[in-house]
């Protein structure tokens, strides 16, 4: 299954969810409603009482208080949920904060953090999601893990600290690249919204908890019949909550399961490793502490976990987030011990094949190399890209490395490959830091100007993503400002390049989501307005691949080919370079397109740029920022692998 | 009296509801601010590290300036000091005011430091001296930075506790003020970013 079918399939579950979750409000509403009509008969409305019906009859269907229950429970249960889901919806970093996680900066010197960074960096690399905050739980000795985020780029990683410093670097790698699928098989907001849904059914049971505390005030005349009321509702709040809450755990529970396979199956595929994963589910088998997680906030998000959070109870086949450990190792040792024990990593990287943008695009001589090849690599890691991921982070130069660990070096990093060659421009540029920003700033651009301008051209987008966790430490205000430098930065030589287009793209992109409310997915985009885009963007692209007026026109062509499924568009489409006020206007619309039309969108795209069978540097940047702007996990171009 | 009950525990579903809210938000303004200061720890630990470093390449050269060396490691180690206080609780108006008057200091003394070493050209050309300085003043480029970010953070979580109707939870919660880390009299450190929202 592809990336795509995997959302599809995670919006699917979500659906079912909502389904189970209604259910479960309408049951929640009976049971409410059972309860006010044995109160009512218990204390009855007064003035009521007339001598006919002094035993007085039990109706059974009373639709005002049917209607009032329903209301109450139904304003309870969404306010609750929705609250719960706003919150969540802060990102991964806050799902993290809340468990009492740490983030590890990313300059720290401690030698486990560094090496949890490094194996972080290497995935998200090679794996196309942007660098996620990574987080350490302190003082929780068991084996866990788990990862969260409303979208990629906001994704955070939090591992034990019993993890950190009991598992050697395979098993990290092997449990971090679990976490990772979760991400790209769409699990985090499928999460998510199972938190925010159990929250709210557990809200009544918190109500009724509360209640339970209210102590009649000593004055009232009138306490004793009310009381007793109010107790016995609470009472039933409590237990209506609870069973409410039950039914949600089972819920989370098998839901959970499925994935939790699938995402160990992933784990192995990426990292071709087996060893590294089955090793760590052995070392919290063998381990006394287990995968225990002690913080009390962890209970809510147990389904988020890498092993099981909690300790087993009563029924914990029904209950368990997770499956029996023995059968989960099982599933991948004998499983993959014949398939891949033969095939060293050296040995493969000749066979990347089909897998993964690289393979497909840069092999120009290869028949029928399509744009599909490339999609197929979207969501998918091979050891390949995670061995080139790894090693495209080696060639960058040490002093580079530990400038972007740090807010202000990340900062400085970016604008200094923003600066223009033409001296004139750049003290222009420099100037424009000053005014935007600070003189702080401008300052530490030209100390690194000349480190920087001395890097190779491919290099500089994932020195940008390696930038973007230490960048993400900004606060608001001077993310604010930032923005404003970086396309004042873009804008000084009064023409923007294709290249700094990508950039600042990426950049915005990727900090905006870190920083702003995401969108909230999908919006009502026209079907005449997607289909203007796209041609704004196709021209685009095709103008990139650098070829004479005819080949770009050929390259459009095969791009149009693909978007309009194989028929020939009609004539009036506008032709020559789209502007870039209209470009953005294009990329910025297509962020919040549904994930069907961004597939079609990144498919004519590819198609557009392999037509002539030859992928230029400023073409697979283009790709790539298409990629990031539409979130889709798009694995790097390896120049070395295309070779 | 029915209508009563649902009255009273719908009152109660929106009061759970909402305390809930916003205890949330102040425990995550508190967390950012808090994360924020490990932030200017991590350069303020680099700028520790770095002076005695530095210390020593100037005492070959000038044995006979005593005096501002040691004020310079005096002044270091308190900073040092205060440093590990507000960690332990940034935001603590003691602590923070401590080590914002710590960090003047020490600041001052380096400057005199630096002013002294002009006067002797070999030091003045020494290549160590010179990765020193440009290593300095870079961190001391990050420190203001990020206290920039710490600032925003704390400012946040401020206003955060002090709107209605927050500031009642804020009381019942024991939220209290968090302090800003004040601008010390460096040159480099007045440089904040100039913002506008518009």
């Amino acid at each position: 299954m592809d990336f795509f079918a995997q959302q599809d399939v995670a919006r699917k579950k979500t659906g079912r969810l909502v389904f189970l979750f209604i259910l479960a409000v309408v049951f929640i509403i009976v049971a409410v409603y059972g309860v006010a009509l044995v109160l009512l008969q218990f204390v009855g409305p007064p003035g009521n009482v007339s001598p006919e019906d002094v035993p007085r009859q039990f109706v059974m269907w009373r639709p005002d208080v049917f209607l009032t229950v329903a209301a109450l429970v139904a304003l309870a249960v969404g306010t609750s949920s929705l609250l719960k889901l706003a919150a969540l919806r802060k990102g991964g970093s806050y799902v993290a904060e809340s468990l009492g996680g740490r983030p590890v900066s990313s300059d720290t010197t401690d030698r486990d953090e560094r090496r949890l960074l490094n194996v972080v960096e290497e995935v998200a690399i090679a794996s196309g999601v942007p660098v996620p905050a990574v987080f350490v739980l302190p003082g929780e000795p068991g084996i866990n893990a788990f990862a969260a985020g409303w979208s990629t780029s906001d994704a955070a990683v939090a591992v034990t600290e019993g993890a950190m410093h009991q598992l050697n670097r395979d098993e990290l790698q092997g449990v971090v690249a679990h976490e990772f699928s979760h991400v790209l098989n769409g699990d985090m907001r499928l999460n998510i919204k199972l938190i925010a849904l159990i929250s709210g059914i557990m809200v009544l049971a918190t109500i009724g908890y509360w209640a339970l505390h209210i102590r009649p005030s000593r004055g009232s005349k009138n306490g004793g019949g009310g009381y007793a009321a109010i107790l016995l509702a609470a009472l039933a709040l409590l237990i209506i909550g609870y069973g409410g809450a039950f039914v949600g755990r089972i819920i989370q529970s098998a839901v959970s399961r499925q994935r939790e396979y699938l995402a160990d199956a992933s784990a192995v595929q990426f990292t071709r490793n087996p060893a590294g994963i089955a090793n760590a589910l052995k070392k919290i088998g063998g381990f006394q502490s287990g995968s225990v997680v002690r913080a009390p906030a962890s209970r809510e998000v147990r389904h988020m976990f890498f092993g099981a959070s909690d300790v087993g109870s009563f029924m914990s086949s029904v209950f368990a987030t997770h499956p029996p450990l023995q059968d989960r190792i099982k599933r991948l040792d004998p499983s993959f011990e014949g398939d891949w024990s033969s095939m060293t990593p050296s040995t493969a990287a000749g066979a990347a094949g089909a897998s993964g943008f690289a393979g497909a695009a840069g092999r120009p001589a290869s028949s029928g190399a399509t744009g599909a090849a490339a999609i197929a690599g979207i969501g998918t890691l091979t050891i390949e890209q995670v061995e080139a991921g790894a090693s495209l982070i080696a060639a960058i130069p040490a002093d580079i490395r530990s400038e972007i660990s740090e807010p202000l070096g990340a900062c400085a990093v970016v604008c200094a490959m923003l600066l223009d060659g033409d001296e004139a421009v750049r003290q222009r540029q420099l100037v424009a830091i000053e005014k935007t920003f600070s003189e702080v700033l401008s300052a530490e651009v030209t100390r690194v100007a000349g480190a920087v301008s001395k890097l190779e051209r491919h290099l500089l987008l994932p020195i940008g993503d390696l930038a973007l966790p230490a960048m993400r430490r900004m606060s608001p205000v001077q993310y604010i400002a930032y923005s404003k430098t970086i396309s004042a930065l873009v804008r000084a030589d009064n023409q923007v390049t294709l290249f700094e287009f990508c950039l600042q793209k990426v950049v915005e992109h990727r900090l905006f989501e870190a920083f702003q409310k995401p969108s909230a997915g999908v919006s009502g985009v026209s079907g005449r307005q997607f289909v203007d885009d796209a041609v704004v963007l196709l021209s685009a692209v095709a103008a990139a691949g650098g070829g004479t007026e005819e080949e770009a026109k050929a390259a459009m062509a095969a791009g149009l080919k693909t978007l309009f499924n194989g028929r020939t568009p009609d004539a009036g489409l506008p032709q020559g370079q789209p502007s870039l006020e209209r470009l953005n206007t294009a990329f910025d619309n297509f962020a919040s397109a549904p994930m069907k039309m961004r597939r079609m969108i990144l498919l004519a795209v590819s198609d557009c740029i392999v037509h002539d069978r030859h992928v230029t540097l400023a073409e697979s940047e283009m790709l790539r920022a298409v990629a990031y702007c539409l979130s889709l996990p798009l694995p790097p171009y390896i120049p070395s692998v295309a070779a | 009296m029915l209508i009563s009950i649902l009255v009273i525990v719908g009152l109660i579903v929106l009061a759970v509801i909402i305390v809930a809210g916003m205890y949330n938000g102040l425990v995550t303004l508190r967390n950012r601010y808090k994360n924020a200061f490990a932030q200017i720890d991590v350069q303020l630990k680099r700028r520790y590290d770095l002076i005695p470093n530095l210390v020593e390449t100037v005492k070959g050269y000038m044995a006979h300036e005593r005096g501002t060396m040691e004020a310079v490691i005096a002044a270091r180690n308190t900073a040092m000091a205060a440093g590990k206080a507000a960690a332990a609780n940034p935001g603590d108006p003691t602590a923070m005011k401590a080590l914002g008057g710590a960090e003047t200091a020490l600041t001052a003394s380096l400057g005199r430091l630096l002013a002294v070493a002009e006067a002797y050209p070999d030091l003045k050309a020494n290549q160590n001296m010179l990765a020193l300085q440009e290593e300095l003043t870079s961190t001391e480029n990050k420190i203001s930075f990020s206290r920039q970010a710490f600032n925003d953070a704390v400012t946040l979580y401020n206003t955060g506790r002090e709107k209605f109707p927050t500031n009642m939870i804020a009381g019942m919660f024991n939220f209290g003020p968090a302090e800003l880390l004040e601008s010390t009299e460096s040159p480099e450190e007045r440089k904040a970013p100039k913002v506008s929202f518009n």
